[in-house]
């Protein structure tokens, strides 16, 4: 049996962008980056409808944003997920193989080199319609080199139940927050009955809020109908320490971490390298 | 070793796809493609519409070849199509180069069925005059590339992708070709007849053949990508002159908007100057080009202008997503613009051995290809 992990190593962390263009300017954003990126990791998760503001002419900033950072920091490795063609935080997506196709296409020519990976984001047909062609699209560009993924998929029987979908080495996107409770572990190993060689990658730690807003203000989580079950009554670095020891309880293989400002993230290295004390 | 063939075919867009799975069942086939995969250029960036000839008021021959071929492409390529929209053609009332009568004569004369629709409520009335409703379906370039690639893949032939002709010279009645792939490796091949059909680079292999060149004209162009809910069924094309396109990519569930204004940034010939951002990339040549989509030196974006232009005439049109947008090199014949001619046109270059230039237009024009399979 495999020891559990006591920490992430940098490349198993990923910068959250979903609050780009939304909660974080794009000066912060840009100090937020280059924080991040002296501090050594590389791994960016962004969404081709980041932000989710519900204001059209923004779709797409955040990655907008990167392409126009991304010379700075030259081995940036970007991590895409596609499939909602709106950024009204609706559950509207479209999924085939030529969405994919063409979306692919873009970001190479928006991103270059530093797209690193390409996945699915919000597939809300819970029928089990055949996925092959979409399937063999994501095997395509695996073997070209790039990182493939799944988040927020209705149904996972409808891409493992063929020949291709289960031997995919995915990143698994899969919803860490603090209100989810003993479910996770149900979703865990059903995730790795399906896909026995995906990844799992953690977001939503901190439930779409900061560490020190949870700490100081711990009515916000509730005014957003959550709960703040184990966190309740923690000081900020507590918090954080906690995040990261469920993730690792947990046997995530990532995580997406989602400050706002480099401070936040300077907050979060600490905790990151066990140097963060409660 | 040199291998030898019946047939060498330059390019593997639709049109060298085309040619090689028709070729390959009856002969030696070899064909080369620039890019790891088919289709990959301008296959793939443009507008995706099948189209009838409606478009082509000015360009008789472009009409006329597109009509005649239509409904064959469309049974013969049913899997890539999409039909499950309704096309607009609105004339406008300022500008164009047609009217409502001339716009239905053309159509009659074509044989295509265009309805006329009454208070057409997304578009600006004061803007256009008249509207009609023309069945004209848009072919899905990604489930193309996939079934030309796995109709190739059961065929004996001989495929080099990402490789290019890098010599050539005539023989005693054969072409004796070199090519390069991506490692710097050769390959000479000897071919009894040579197809040419790499488009926007035409005369860039003609050169290495020692063949005259064409009069080509290059235009930069950018395609803009979007999601837009209100048009979830619709394609419109406001005519004729410096107006408009609206319609489905493919299958994609995203439209593709074109303009007439501002899709295409610059322009060069082939006797003429490189354009700006062929200059400043230093490595395309005024008859050579790589691929705009990555390229650091590519013109600035026109979306701007393009969107303001779509919302003049279709003010009602609501949110509208903005995916991206794609860019290639568009290469038309260089005649005078007003002729918008956009036709196929086979030219042999030289006989015994063979040397054929495939100077492509409408994509459902492929069919014009069989002149050369007939001449054998």
């Amino acid at each position: 049996m495999n020891e559990m992990r006591t920490s992430f190593d940098k490349d198993s962390i990923l910068l959250g962008t979903a609050g780009w263009g939304d909660k974080v300017e794009k000066s912060a954003a840009l100090e937020l980056l280059s924080t991040f990126y002296q501090h050594g990791y590389r791994w960016i998760d962004t969404a081709t409808n980041y932000p989710i503001n519900r204001n059209p002419k923004e779709y797409g900033l955040a990655i907008g944003w990167l392409s126009e950072f991304q010379s700075d920091f030259p081995d940036l490795k970007i991590f895409v997920k596609a499939g909602s063609r709106t950024n009204l935080g609706e559950p509207e997506s479209f999924i085939n193989a030529s969405y994919f196709d063409l979306v692919f296409e873009m970001l190479i020519g928006q991103l270059g080199d530093g797209l690193a990976g390409l996945g699915v984001h919000w597939d809300n047909n819970s029928s089990n319609d055949d996925r092959s062609m979409l399937l063999d699209f994501f095997a395509r560009i695996h073997h070209r080199g790039y990182q493939i993924g799944l988040s927020g998929i209705a149904s996972k029987e409808s891409y493992s139940s063929n020949s291709i979908g289960p031997s995919l080495p995915w990143i698994y996107q899969l919803n860490l927050s603090p209100a989810r409770g003993v479910e996770i572990e149900s979703e865990i190993a059903d995730v790795r009955k399906h896909f026995p060689d995906a990844r799992i990658c953690g977001y939503n730690t901190l439930g779409g809020i900061s560490a020190k807003d949870l700490a100081t203000s711990p009515n916000r989580m509730k005014a957003l109908s959550t709960s703040v079950g184990e966190l309740e009554g923690k000081n900020e670095n507590e918090i954080l320490n906690r995040i990261i020891r469920r993730a690792l309880e947990k046997e995530v293989d990532a995580l997406i971490i989602g400050p706002t400002n480099a401070s936040q993230f300077s907050q979060w290295d600490l905790a990151l390298s066990g140097s963060l004390h409660d | 070793m040199t291998e030898t063939f019946d047939y060498l075919i330059i390019g593997g867009g639709i049109f060298g796809a085309f040619a090689a799975q028709h070729l390959a069942p009856h002969a030696s086939v070899a064909l080369v493609e620039k890019e790891p995969s088919l289709l990959k250029r301008a296959s793939k960036i443009n507008q995706t519409r099948l189209h009838t000839g409606a478009h082509y008021l000015r360009a008789p021959r472009t009409a006329t070849d597109a009509r005649k071929h239509h409904d064959r492409f469309l049974r013969e390529h049913q899997f890539a199509i999409n039909q499950s929209f309704r096309h607009i053609y609105a004339i406008a009332r300022q500008g164009s180069l047609t009217d409502a009568r001339g716009f239905e004569r053309f159509c009659q004369w074509l044989d295509i069925e265009a309805t006329q629709m009454q208070d057409f409520e997304l578009l600006d009335h004061n803007r256009v005059s008249d509207s009609y409703l023309v069945k004209e379906p848009a072919f899905d370039p990604f489930l193309l590339a996939r079934h030309y690639a796995a109709k190739l893949e059961e065929l004996d032939l001989r495929l080099h992708l990402s490789s290019q002709v890098v010599s050539a010279h005539r023989g005693d009645d054969a072409w004796l070709v070199q090519i390069e792939n991506e490692k710097g490796e050769r390959t000479s091949i000897a071919a009894r007849t040579v197809i040419n059909a790499t488009y926007s680079n035409l005369n860039s292999i003609s050169k290495i053949f020692h063949l005259p060149e064409a009069r080509i004209k290059h235009e930069y162009s950018e395609l803009l990508l979007a999601y837009i809910p209100s048009l979830a069924d619709l394609a419109i094309t406001i005519m004729d002159g410096p107006f408009l396109s609206i319609t489905p990519y493919g299958m994609t569930g995203l439209h593709v908007l074109s303009s007439v204004v501002y899709t295409h940034h610059a322009s060069t010939e082939n006797s003429g100057q490189r354009m700006p951002c062929q200059i400043a990339n230093g490595h395309c040549a005024v008859d050579a080009f790589d691929r705009c989509q990555p390229c650091k030196n590519k013109p600035e974006s026109s979306q701007k202008f393009m969107l303001n232009q779509l919302r003049t005439f279709v003010p009602n049109i609501g949110s509208i997503f903005i995916h991206g947008q794609v860019e290639t090199v568009k290469s038309t014949w260089a005649v005078e613009d007003y002729r918008d001619e956009r036709q196929t046109s086979i030219r042999k270059l030289e006989s015994g051995p063979d040397f054929y230039a495939v100077m492509s237009g409408k994509v459902s024009n492929i069919y014009e290809l069989e002149y050369i399979f007939h001449a054998k």
